[in-house]
């Protein structure tokens, strides 16, 4: 399939039109933009799908299809728009269906169907956030399929682990979360629980504020991620845990 | 690691408008340059000044690193190096980065420090002092954020066309920012003008303190009110960051004059020298 943009001009026309396309929105139907832009590259699409828990299934297969593609195509709004609005119009429909108070339907349109933002790319448009979290985990040291689906697990988690940028840019932080998420998964799924799981983002997030983590090696950081771990899931102080 | 100058550290650290210190200072200077090979790295390269003897002490006994990061939102790139011999240098490949990047210079000690005080503590630390963990961070300079596509790397005047319309008045011009370019639309009569004048050095140096000053002081006004990320908008963005210009505090006209080197003067100067010559 050759790669198509989006337009511009036309996007923001789109946008516009969102509250008067939702019966198509709904109904699933690919649009089809006359002047949609040829990047003059081409990609094999795998069929993505739609019955519940496919996330993991259907991030590793389109993260292995456009793995190849520049960063430029990558983080461009208009390639993401194109494939939620055309070739996968009827996964995106299915996963994301609308609901029935339209200003509702709207927001879901606008936030799964467009890719405005740095944040929309990685983690709210349907296709592009499957690549993303593909994307995140190709990083990691340890197995691919293992930690696609505990990342997909929980859609709360997923979002935390990639929507902040110092999380997936931090490769030590990453591997040293997903590490003891795969296990969590693979066990009681004990870091499954909302709370616990945002309230450990935060205290990796302050620990890494004031000094220079990039500059730790992996086993330090995986001693600083698992004391504030124990901490949380234990009731320890982070004194104690450590 | 986030580099700002709200955050209250634990301990002092030393930065631009900080307060954690009296008079100490810490500067980077960055420098980006691409290579001549389009498949070539990006040359990142930064030197320092530092003015603080307790924080320079730790630097010159190795307790304490001087160090560049580079990050990419865009591909999470997210790469440092140490200073050595007062300078650092980063080659970054075109395929690994996209748009903007953000390079950090930071002082960061190397091992646990105890005891760390300075003359130069702002009243309120008083005489206290502090143990440092490794990795702690002790000063950084403010990030400079560039774009680094190769586009990007010309001068403000490498994005302006200069393009005949009919659409303005034959001796008037307008400017066009709804594109990736510049455009200067020129009418017909202007343009046979300017044809002929920018052909020679006096010519450009009129047309840039006349024409191009002017467009780009409406395209900056434009900047100013919201960004679309056309080229354009990121030349003139990656020119401020490497002649530290500040785009968003400075007015429209003074960023103008920075950008191109205070054209009206050069002109003016230029001037003078062909009068006196003759």
């Amino acid at each position: 399939m050759l790669i198509k943009l989006i337009p511009e001009n036309t996007l923001a026309a789109l946008k516009e039109a969102v509250p008067s396309n939702l019966d198509r929105y709904r109904s699933g139907m690919p649009f089809h933009f006359e002047d949609a832009l040829d990047v003059g590259r081409s990609v094999d699409l795998p069929v993505l799908r739609t019955e519940p828990d496919s996330d993991a299934a259907n991030v590793i297969s389109i993260h292995q299809s456009l793995k190849g593609l520049p960063a430029g195509i990558i983080r461009d709004k208009r390639f993401w728009s194109h494939l939620a609005h055309c070739e996968f119009a009827a996964y995106t429909s299915a996963r994301w269906p609308l609901r029935e108070d339209d200003g509702q339907a709207a927001k879901r349109v606008l936030s799964r169907y467009f890719a405005d933002s740095d944040r929309h790319i990685e983690s709210r448009n349907a296709i592009s956030r499957l690549y993303w979290l593909g994307f995140a985990v190709g990083r990691y040291h340890g197995d691919y399929e293992q930690a696609v689906h505990a990342l997909t697990y929980q859609e709360a988690v997923w979002v935390n682990m990639i929507e902040r940028p110092a999380m997936v840019e931090l490769r030590t932080v990453f591997n040293a979360l997903t590490l003891r998420l795969v296990e969590s998964y693979n066990s009681d799924k004990a870091l499954f629980d909302r709370d616990v799981f945002r309230e450990i983002q935060k205290q990796i997030n302050l620990a890494c504020g004031s000094n220079f983590i990039e500059g730790m090696s992996q086993e330090s950081v995986q001693r600083m991620v698992d004391a504030i771990i124990e901490a949380e899931i234990n009731g320890k102080s982070l004194q104690e845990a450590a | 690691m986030r580099y700002d100058k709200q955050i209250i550290y634990p301990h002092p650290v030393l930065r631009r408008d900080g307060f954690d210190y009296k008079t100490s200072e810490f500067f980077a200077g960055i420098s980006c340059v691409p290579a001549a090979d389009p498949d070539g790295p990006i040359v990142i390269t930064s030197d320092y000044r530092l003015n603080c003897p307790s924080i320079e002490a730790l630097v010159a006994d190795g307790s304490a690193s001087v160090t560049m990061q580079v990050k990419c939102r865009s591909t999470s790139f997210s790469e440092f190096v140490n200073f050595a011999r007062g300078k650092a240098c980063m080659d970054v490949m075109p395929s690994e980065v996209y748009g903007s990047i953000e390079i950090s210079v930071v002082i960061r000690a190397n091992r646990e420090i105890s005891g760390f005080i300075s003359d130069d503590f702002a009243e309120d630390f008083g005489d206290t002092s502090f143990n440092l963990k490794k990795n702690d961070l002790l000063a950084f300079a403010n990030p400079v954020q560039l774009y680094v596509e190769r586009e990007a790397f010309g001068s403000a005047e490498s994005v302006i066309d200069i393009v005949q319309s009919d659409a303005v008045d034959e001796l008037g011009w307008d400017v066009d920012t709804e594109h990736e370019r510049l455009r200067i639309l020129v009418g017909r009569n202007l343009m046979q003008n300017v044809a002929v004048h920018r052909a020679y050095p006096m010519g450009r140096l009129f047309l840039t303190a006349s024409l191009y000053s002017s467009a780009i002081q409406k395209a900056i006004d434009t900047l100013k009110k919201g960004e679309d990320g056309l080229l354009w908008q990121r030349v003139i963005r990656q020119r401020c960051a490497l002649n530290e210009i500040d785009l968003e505090n400075c007015d429209s006209s003074t960023v103008t004059q920075l950008l191109l080197k205070f054209p009206l003067s050069q002109a003016l100067e230029t001037l003078k020298e062909s009068r006196d010559a003759d």
